[in-house]
């Protein structure tokens, strides 16, 4: 297992930018994701590592080598492709075995015999092992596509959403196996996917990639807790979190332009309820309620603002309802126009100490405003 | 989603399946016909074949099969009684119309000619044609689309038309009437058609496939070979059968580059004719043995050509 090392990688299609000057550095044994919506440059970073792009400015580096100009076959890295790769001429073994067979690494049948049964098992796909690889189901053929790259005990793993085409159920199983098996292997583990859900609960850390440019890099809990753009505060969690206008909350902090509140943090107080004074309420007006199963998500009309709750069971609403939402002030995550995090004095407690990626050192020396 | 579409529209009705039938049938029985009738006159005797009525039913004989492949002289009636009996069948057939063996016609010669020009050709076309169309299909090729049209274009005059340069050319460079000169030739030829057909079957095969293999440690040259040929096999075999057509096939260039060394079947067959009277059966075997190595080739390859059609229904 290795490190990989980005120094400023940009990498663009004729007017496209790709990948726009991202640093990044995944440590040794380390499960990074990458997360970012659909055209945020996620494949493109990763084909850049693997070495099917050429990066126009920027170094590559594995293991502490630089590798910008290598061939793909110098690499060592192993990759798991977004659309399923296998090879429709050959048996899920064959598959299995190809990379093994590679002539540059003359290893011998008994060794790939033993290597292909070992992660067949693993992933359960034993009794497959015969099967033509497009007589498999959607799962199965993810489950090769993985297989094919643990075969191979590389220095270090690339994952292109592997998990998308699969069903939620599915997902869900697999994703819990290759988490185990990570930490099982100790593997160096860059991991690809616009699901926020597979983020938080696959990463060691996460890195938000938008249009190109790596927003923020730092651990589940904090990237949650913390975002330092309003992009990256939309990216985690689900229900999306709320935006409001500053005017609209009340806010009047110079270069403040909108304050942003998740879902669990409103609160609902009855209508009738005496304000405290301490805490402003609003009345809105509940449009729909979403039964998720263990939490009910609330969505409401204020002013024009679409605004959604979690809600505790056995809160009895329905549509048409007018409730009194609460915000606790400090629980608002503030932003300036350009949608950069505006933090308040009490707020750099927080931001203070977590990783050495390039946001947070922008966050340090970005725009702060006393609340 | 239309009343248009109530019935399947992957499987067709009864009644439309067997109008098929019946419009395939007749197909069939049109084009088999002048074939089926090219093989029974190769069988037939001289007399047999100019016959009228035409006859269906004959007796067979091999007598325009060893027409085909001797050179006879007719003899007096006294020469023949006082031959030795014959060592051979062949000579027993020649005998009844009063003639002997003198020796083994060109034929032979002519028919391997054509195998090694032919196949030569074939495989050439093919295996430039791969490597170009990959080429084209996945490098940045300064020019691609220019390239693309020039390499169509040397297609779209008649052959002929250069029938005169290249033979001068030829004769400087003394590739004149030999099997060499006419591989290149039809190498040339083809290498157009093959480069567009292969290039469109390429640019359906998803790069991620080569690109796996080169990240798991395939050179990309590996990489060719071992995913993107197997995976191109309908192409290179609809490019090889209209290559071995062209090159089995081709008259004109034949007749005017060959005569005695590299001469194919094609300028030698109408020869035939002339030798002692019109000898049809001779031409029908003639005719037979030229059309079976094709049809072989076809069949065999068949296979790959459905599995190329069947090829965009596979989830990848
Ligand atoms: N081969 C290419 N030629 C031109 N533009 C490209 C090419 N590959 C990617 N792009 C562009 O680069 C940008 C980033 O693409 P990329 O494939 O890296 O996105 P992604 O984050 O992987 O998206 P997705 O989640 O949809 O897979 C997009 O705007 C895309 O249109
Ligand atoms: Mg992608």
């Amino acid at each position: 297992m290795a490190e990989i090392g980005l120094d400023a990688i940009t990498k663009s299609y004729n007017a496209t930018v790709a990948v726009d000057d991202v640093s990044l550095r995944v440590g040794d044994g380390e499960f990074f994701v990458l997360l970012g919506p659909t055209g945020a440059g996620k494949t493109t970073t990763l084909r850049t590592i693997a070495g099917l792009e050429m990066p126009e400015r920027g170094r590559v580096t594995i293991g502490g080598e630089d590798v910008t100009r290598a061939a793909p076959a110098e690499r060592d890295v192993a990759f798991v492709f977004q659309q399923f790769s296998l090879y429709p001429h050959y048996t899920v073994y064959d598959n299995l075995a190809f990379p093994l067979r590679a002539p540059a690494r003359r290893m011998a049948e008994a060794e790939i015999d033993r290597r292909v049964r070992k992660v067949a098992e693993q992933l359960h796909i034993t009794p497959k092992l015969g099967n033509q690889a497009t007589r498999l189901s959607g799962g199965e053929m993810q489950r090769v596509s993985i297989g094919r790259a643990l075969v191979r005990e590389p220095a270090v793993y690339l994952m292109d959403e592997p998990l998308s085409s699969l069903d939620a159920k599915l997902r869900e199983g697999l994703r819990v196996e290759l988490k185990h098996l990570q930490v099982d292997l100790g593997a160096t583990i860059l991991y690809v996917t616009h699901d926020q859900v597979e983020a938080l609960t696959l990463a060691d850390r996460i890195g938000v990639l938008h249009e190109g440019r790596l927003l923020q890099v730092d651990t589940p809990r904090q990237i949650y807790n913390d975002p330092d753009d309003a992009v990256v505060a939309y990216q985690l969690g689900a229900p999306a979190i709320n935006f409001l206008p500053a005017d609209a909350l009340g806010l009047d902090t110079p270069g403040v332009a909108s304050g942003a509140v998740r879902p669990e943090d409103v609160t609902l107080i009855a209508a009738d309820a005496p304000a405290d004074g301490s805490v402003p309420a609003v009345d809105a007006t509940v449009t729909q309620v979403e039964r998720l199963g263990p939490e009910d998500v609330a969505v409401f009309d204020w002013h024009g603002h679409t605004l959604r709750a979690l809600l505790t069971p056995g809160q009895a609403i329905s549509r048409g309802d007018v409730v009194a939402l609460r915000f606790e002030p400090d629980k608002i995550m503030l932003f300036d126009a350009r949608g950069r995090r505006v933090r308040r004095g009490a707020d750099r407690n927080t931001a203070a100490g977590h990783g050495a990626g390039p946001m947070s050192q922008r966050a340090d020396t970005g725009v702060r405003n006393a609340g | 989603m239309g009343s248009a579409q109530a019935h399947s529209i992957v499987e067709p009705g009864r009644l439309s399946k067997r109008v098929a039938v019946v419009l395939v049938a007749l197909y069939a029985l049109f084009a088999v016909v002048p074939m089926a009738w090219i093989v029974m006159t190769s069988f037939k005797t001289t007399e047999d074949a100019i016959a009228y009525p035409p006859k269906v039913v004959f007796d067979p004989t091999l007598e325009g099969y060893v027409h085909l492949f001797t050179n006879r002289s007719r003899q007096t009636e006294e020469y023949m009684q006082d031959l030795p009996p014959a060592e051979h069948w062949w000579q027993e057939i020649v005998r009844e119309d009063n003639m002997v063996i003198t020796g083994p016609s060109r034929f032979a010669d002519r028919y391997l000619n054509s195998l090694v020009i032919g196949f030569g050709a074939t495989f050439l076309s093919v295996f430039f044609g791969a490597l170009a169309a990959y080429a084209f299909s996945r490098f940045k090729v300064p020019l691609r689309d220019d390239l693309m049209f020039f390499i169509l274009s040397t297609r779209m005059f008649p052959p002929v038309a250069i029938a005169i340069p290249v033979f001068l050319m030829y004769r400087e460079l003394g590739l004149n009437d030999t099997h060499l000169g006419m591989i290149i030739l039809y190498t040339a030829v083809n290498l157009s058609l093959s480069v567009w057909i292969l290039k469109g079957f390429m640019d359906e095969i998803p790069r991620e496939y080569e690109e796996a293999a080169m990240v798991d440690g395939y050179t990309r040259l590996q990489a060719f070979v071992k995913v993107v040929l197997p995976q191109a096999k309908a192409g290179i075999a609809a490019a090889a059968i209209f290559c071995l057509i062209f090159s089995w096939n081709e008259y004109n260039f034949a007749i005017l580059l060959t005569s005695g060394n590299a001469q194919t079947a094609p300028p030698f067959i109408p020869l035939i004719i002339g030798v002692g009277g019109q000898d049809w059966p001779a031409v029908g075997a003639a005719a037979t043995l030229f059309i079976l190595p094709a049809v072989i080739f076809t069949v065999l390859l068949r296979k790959y050509l459905l599995a190329g059609i069947t090829f965009g229904a596979v989830r990848r």
